[in-house]
């Protein structure tokens, strides 16, 4: 990582936290009023689906939009709420149910195990090999920087299956990487959570899921419980595969950079934000698209400023792109279809030696 | 609802909604239709405010019809939204429950601190019309009207409690009431309204006094045997009168308040200097300006979460009671009240006070 001088690292520094700071000094009064009308749509559309999946019976197309409204309800709740959320980008506003320490989300994972994982260590080693678990979580070969194997021939038809039940790999995430249920415990790991403990928050976290979606709504329908059971089901599904597709995309793309772990020792801020960038990539769209996103199609900006109220990043990326072509930097963009293209392509590519 | 069905309501809220209760989940669409309305807490309407004087607020409220009612004396804690972030501090109620009763209202008068970060904002957000929140009343310095003689003691804005309590009761009042009234020269508050209060009703007397002029309040106590004494007001006429009151033999009803001093502006700059104390779940430490407060947790071996260490990840966030901090990146000072904060990128600059 020694593309920028040390000055010039200092100068990418001192410019990006001149942007944050700017940006930040305006977090207010608009900021607080966004969230709350977010989390009011958020309620609206998970309440209309549940709804309309019951009335189903009337009329299938009900059913279908019911499925919608719940997954949209799903979606926005993960995202743009409790993506945002837990990365404390509201705790400024010292409310109790919004901040990063008291939010839990609609999803199999349990909050906090999340916080560990993404908030510190993908966050903060992103693109790490070694250090940062999200870079292929552990299942698939996304650069030569890892030895080939058999398995990975098929990686593709895995990362499939991880995108179809995408909640439950993000909840396993943590206890898989410290190997709490198989293989060989790592020596010198310093464990922050003891692993009855990761168990017990899985299976607590990912029971109430089950039981909510697959049992207790369809229950309430009486003789609908087949049209909630299969709607939660359905609605479950399109959450996951649009999560985890926009977050390939973030991360993902074929001009995705990776790191090691020397590169990181001792690394000014000018670094990290440098290895930030060039970790991430966005994705070009309409504004409700960006919220369906919990704008990480803007997921430079939210690498660099983690806790800015995201949907923030529109207003800033003019000034980080033109601070990225001062210093040569790629700002990678793009449509939608051309960066998931650029995903599957990597997925493929490294699935051979 | 009644307490058990509110947490049966809570234990399917977490089951269904994953949130710690059922009004925190559906918070923000209430809002919606009931501006501030809140978990946990009141709301009130902004009816009038008023400048006394300078830097003093009257600020008449009128809350919500199920607001328990106050008893003289009891103060509440007053939320209002700054800009997008909610803001708390306590205030004595300064007027009666009669008043509360018959006209659903109720006054708080506010002194104005330049430095702070709270009560300068006020003269902004405080409109008529505003909804904002308040607690249920709280305290027990209140009025025993079976005693006989009370001499009340005030010092600055520790009038307000005493300005309740005498409209309260001076028009049922069977024995002496005075008040002996400490505030820096030309700085009392509701002169005119006291002396009316005096015209008005022979057994009350008041006298304003300051340091300068009439010395220690422990000089004038002496003139008042026999009296049941109140005060209120800051920590040193505090101590002074209950020093007396020990010495004496007498009892001493009390609400004395201890704000902790906004930072001069030598400690602010001070990178090095002083140490403060922090308190940590109950345990005190002395920590200095030169590090984070994590290093400094960490130093003395005390368990906290942690993880990136630089301000992005908020493993390292809890729960700041009170107390100022300093954000290491911006320099930014915090308010002074409850919030969240990351202990990594933070400095303690006054006492504070933390949980995790
Ligand atoms: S340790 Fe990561 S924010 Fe403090």
């Amino acid at each position: 990582m020694s593309k920028l001088t040390p000055s010039q690292f200092d100068s990418l520094a001192e410019q990006l936290n001149l942007v944050r700071e700017t940006a930040m000094a305006k977090v207010g009064q608009k900021d607080a009023s966004y969230i709350r009308r977010v989390i009011t749509a958020q309620r609206i559309f998970e309440w209309s689906g549940r709804i309309l999946l019951v009335l189903g019976f009337i009329n299938p197309i009900l059913w279908l939009v019911g499925v919608l409204s719940l997954a949209i309800g799903k979606i926005l709740d993960n995202m743009e709420i409790g993506h945002n959320v837990m990365h404390g980008q509201y705790d400024w506003m010292n409310d109790k149910h919004i901040n990063s320490k008291s939010y839990e989300w609609d999803i199999a994972c349990d909050g906090d195990s999340w916080n560990r994982v993404h908030n510190y260590e993908h966050h903060t080693f992103t693109n790490i090999i070694g250090k940062d678990r999200d870079f292929g979580y552990g299942l698939l070969r996304l650069s030569n920087d890892f030895r080939w194997r058999v398995k990975n021939l098929w990686q593709f038809a895995t990362y499939v299956v991880l995108s179809v039940l995408f909640q439950w790999g993000v909840s396993y995430h943590e206890l898989a990487a410290e190997r709490v249920f198989f293989g060989k415990k790592k020596q010198n790991r310093d464990y922050a959570v003891s692993h009855n403990q990761l168990k017990k928050r899985f299976f607590s976290k990912g029971a109430k899921q089950l039981v909510k979606d697959y049992l207790l709504f369809p229950l309430l329908a009486g003789p609908f419980f087949l049209w909630v059971f299969f709607g939660n089901l359905a609605a479950n599904l399109i959450r996951n595969l649009w999560t985890s597709t926009i977050i390939f995309c973030g991360h993902f793309t074929g001009s995705v950079e990776t790191f090691n772990e020397q590169d990181c020792v001792n690394e000014s801020k000018g670094q990290w934000y440098y290895r930030q960038a060039l970790g991430s990539s966005n994705i070009k769209g309409k504004r409700w698209f960006h919220i369906l996103t919990g704008h990480l199609s803007f997921q430079i900006e939210h690498h660099l400023f983690p806790d800015l109220p995201a949907y923030r990043y529109p207003e800033v990326a003019p000034h980080v792109k033109r601070i990225f072509n001062e210093f040569g930097m790629q700002y990678n963009t793009g449509g939608f279809w051309r960066q998931y293209a650029s995903v599957l392509k990597r997925i493929v590519r490294y699935s051979f030696p | 609802m009644t307490s058990k069905q509110t947490s049966w309501m809570n234990k399917l809220s977490r089951l269904v909604f994953h949130h710690q209760s059922i009004k925190g989940y559906l918070e923000p669409v209430i809002q919606v239709f009931k501006p501030a309305w809140r978990d946990g807490a009141f709301r009130a309407k902004v009816i009038a405010v008023s400048e006394l004087s300078e830097q003093v607020l009257a600020v008449e409220l009128k809350p919500e019809a199920k607001w328990p009612l106050h008893l003289a004396g009891q103060h509440i804690l007053l939320t209002v939204e700054n800009n997008g972030r909610l803001m708390s501090r306590t205030f004595t109620i300064a007027s009666s429950s009669e008043q509360a009763l018959h006209q659903g209202i109720i006054r708080l008068v506010i002194k104005q601190n330049a430095l702070g970060a709270f009560t300068p904002a006020l003269n902004s957000v405080l409109k008529p019309n505003l909804w904002l929140n308040i607690s249920r009343p709280m305290g027990d310095f209140t009025f025993d009207a079976n005693l006989q003689n009370h001499l009340f003691v005030a010092g600055g804005s520790g009038i307000t409690p005493f300005i309740a309590k005498l409209h309260e009761h001076l028009p049922r009042a069977k024995s002496p009431i005075t008040l002996l009234y400490f505030a820096k020269p030309h700085q009392h508050l509701l002169v005119d309204e006291l002396m009316t209060l005096a015209d008005h009703y022979p057994y009350f007397n008041v006298k304003f006094l300051n340091r300068v002029e009439h010395g220690d309040v422990s000089g004038q106590l002496s003139d008042y045997p026999n009296h049941h004494i109140s005060v209120c007001g800051p920590q040193s006429l505090y101590q002074q009168v209950a020093s007396y009151c020990e010495q004496n033999d007498i009892g001493c009803a009390s609400e004395h308040f201890a704000p902790l001093a906004w930072p001069s502006s030598t400690n602010i700059n001070d990178s090095d200097g002083e140490q403060v104390e922090v308190k940590h779940n109950g345990k005190a430490l002395l920590v200095d300006q030169a590090q984070s407060l994590l290093m400094h947790f960490k130093q003395k071996g005390i368990q906290v979460n942690s993880g990136c260490g630089m301000g992005i990840c908020h493993q390292c966030q809890c729960t700041k009671r009170r107390g100022i901090v300093r954000d290491m990146r911006t320099g930014k000072l915090s308010d002074m009240g409850e919030e969240l904060i990351q202990l990594c990128i933070s400095q303690a600059v006054t006492e504070v006070e933390l949980e995790s």
